[in-house]
């Protein structure tokens, strides 16, 4: 209403409300922070370790990586996207309507995902030196030798859309339950039962190495080294899953 | 690609972590002033960006170590029992060997003759014929000089032969033994990142998702002796003579 009055258009009002959103959310990059500690404590302490030893030899071999770095933001990243679906239904802004709430929280988590992006691409460089620093006989995997400029593009690019798609689900996720509220979690009941049958099926029909459980999930996008066709795959994920947010929140008061 | 299993470890550990992480985040979250939130973030975000540089001056470059050598497991043997063809300079000189260390004992030879000869024990290590001992006798030394090899030993491409404890020598009551020092090596890797390979599958099937390490040979020692020619010993030690002279 206020737009009509000031002429605003809908697309200013949202980008006022994502700085908003961004400025009142501020403390999610504490959050991030906590999360990121245990997963250094966890990449530091959990290296996949292989022991050896004799009459006059011992010997510990530990690797470790960031991954658990990875799997924190990942975290980090669903949360974030479904408290934000969850506050669809308590908007505290006085001008807003489903299309500004909803371009600021995607916009908000785009911000979000390239930040843990970055983040966790340079965690990688302050293990490393922590590791060399205090660590004896700290040393770089010998693939190191072959990774350029072009392959911490790639951990950027490929981490910020992977923690996109997550918190993209853990938006749609976030809007149904606060959308549908009981029937939220027959639906979820109902999604599991259909999922458990279908994979059930096609176990049965196709003889071959086709399942559907999350590890399939995951080797869709994981295992596909075809950039554009990666690329095309992680793209058209994220759309739906914004569709499909913006099909539930289209039609939803959100000031209650 | 990820671990799946190593995912779903994870995923249990961030049951617990993460359940207590939103519970005081909620409760302590919520209360944190925001200048304090971005002041912190500033101070990670400052560390983080300067880690790079930091780690182009601290870091090893792992594309300044040495390619490894295709050396086959047990080479020590067949240098040991090959003995008779060697000398110590073609040990010095062999690629797949290395120097640890040159211990030096002076004696008085008049002390030891014939009735009273030095002697050479090999202290109990493994088994007995995995004896590592060379005894060379050569007018070239007037003491006991000991030189101690070790096969090149390689993880990924990381020589660890350097960290072996060398052998500690020493003369008592007319025999020279010695003792073996435990060798501790404590080594951690970083790999890479499977997602800055997404694109790679050549490179991406590189990482270890568990590491085996292969084969360690932890008794690929060779000791080179040499005795003054005028020494009187007498060697007693178990496993095969190896006496060149």
């Amino acid at each position: 209403m206020n737009s009509m009055i000031r002429k605003e258009s809908q697309l200013s009002i949202a980008l006022i409300q994502t700085k908003d959103k961004l400025y009142h959310n501020i403390n999610a990059f504490l959050f991030l922070m906590i999360l990121h500690l245990i997963g250094y404590l966890i990449s530091s302490s959990s290296g996949m370790g292989y022991l050896t030893g004799g009459d006059y030899f011992d010997m510990s071999y530990r690797n470790f990586s960031v991954a658990p770095l990875y799997v924190m933001t990942i975290f980090w990243m669903i949360l974030q996207g479904f408290s934000f679906g969850e506050e669809k239904s308590r908007q505290y802004y006085m001008v807003s309507n489903n299309f500004t709430a909803y371009f600021s929280d995607i916009a908000v988590l785009e911000i979000y995902a390239l930040t843990a992006g970055l983040l966790t691409l340079f965690s990688g460089f302050l293990i490393q030196v922590f590791g060399s620093l205090f660590v004896g006989n700290f040393m770089l995997h010998s693939l190191y030798a072959s990774i350029g400029i072009s392959n911490y593009l790639t951990l950027w690019f490929t981490g910020t859309l992977y923690f996109l798609i997550f918190g993209t689900v853990g938006y749609l996720v976030g809007i149904l339950r606060s959308r549908y509220r009981s029937r939220f979690f027959l639906g979820l009941l109902l999604t599991a039962v259909v999922w458990i049958l279908g994979s059930i099926l096609v176990s049965y029909s196709i003889q071959g190495p086709v399942s559907l459980d999350i590890s399939t999930v995951f080797r869709f996008y994981l295992n596909e080294s075809r950039f554009f066709i990666w690329l095309a795959k992680v793209l058209l994920t994220i759309a739906a899953l914004y569709g499909l947010s913006y099909l539930a929140v289209k039609n939803m008061e959100v000031n209650r | 690609m990820f671990n799946i299993n190593f995912l779903l470890i994870y995923l249990v550990v961030f049951l617990l972590f993460g359940t207590v992480a939103i519970v005081s985040f909620r409760f302590i979250g919520s209360r944190t002033p925001k200048k304090l939130s971005i002041g912190l973030m500033l101070i990670y975000g400052a560390l983080l960006l300067s880690s790079p540089i930091a780690a182009g001056f601290i870091v090893e470059d792992a594309s300044e170590r040495e390619e490894p050598l295709d050396i086959p497991h047990f080479y020590f043997e067949e240098v040991l029992v090959d003995y008779e063809n060697r000398s110590l300079l073609d040990l010095e000189q062999d690629d797949f060997l290395q120097k640890i260390h040159v211990t030096e004992i002076p004696l008085d030879i008049e002390d030891f003759s014939t009735d009273a000869p030095l002697g050479i024990r090999s202290p109990e290590y493994g088994h007995n014929f995995s004896n590592p001992l060379i005894i060379e006798i050569t007018d070239t030394v007037d003491q006991v000089v000991i030189t101690q090899f070790t096969q090149r030993i390689y993880i990924d491409t990381y020589n660890i032969g350097h960290h072996f404890e060398p052998w500690d020598w020493s003369v008592a009551s007319n025999e020279l033994y010695s003792t073996i020092p435990t060798t501790e090596i404590n080594l951690y890797n970083f790999h890479p990142p499977k997602l800055a390979l997404h694109f790679d599958r050549e490179l991406q099937e590189k990482i270890p998702s568990y590491q085996n390490i292969g084969f360690i040979p932890r008794e690929g020692a060779i000791i080179w002796i040499q005795l003054p020619e005028e020494l009187e010993f007498h060697y007693r030690g178990g496993g095969p003579w190896r006496i060149k002279e």
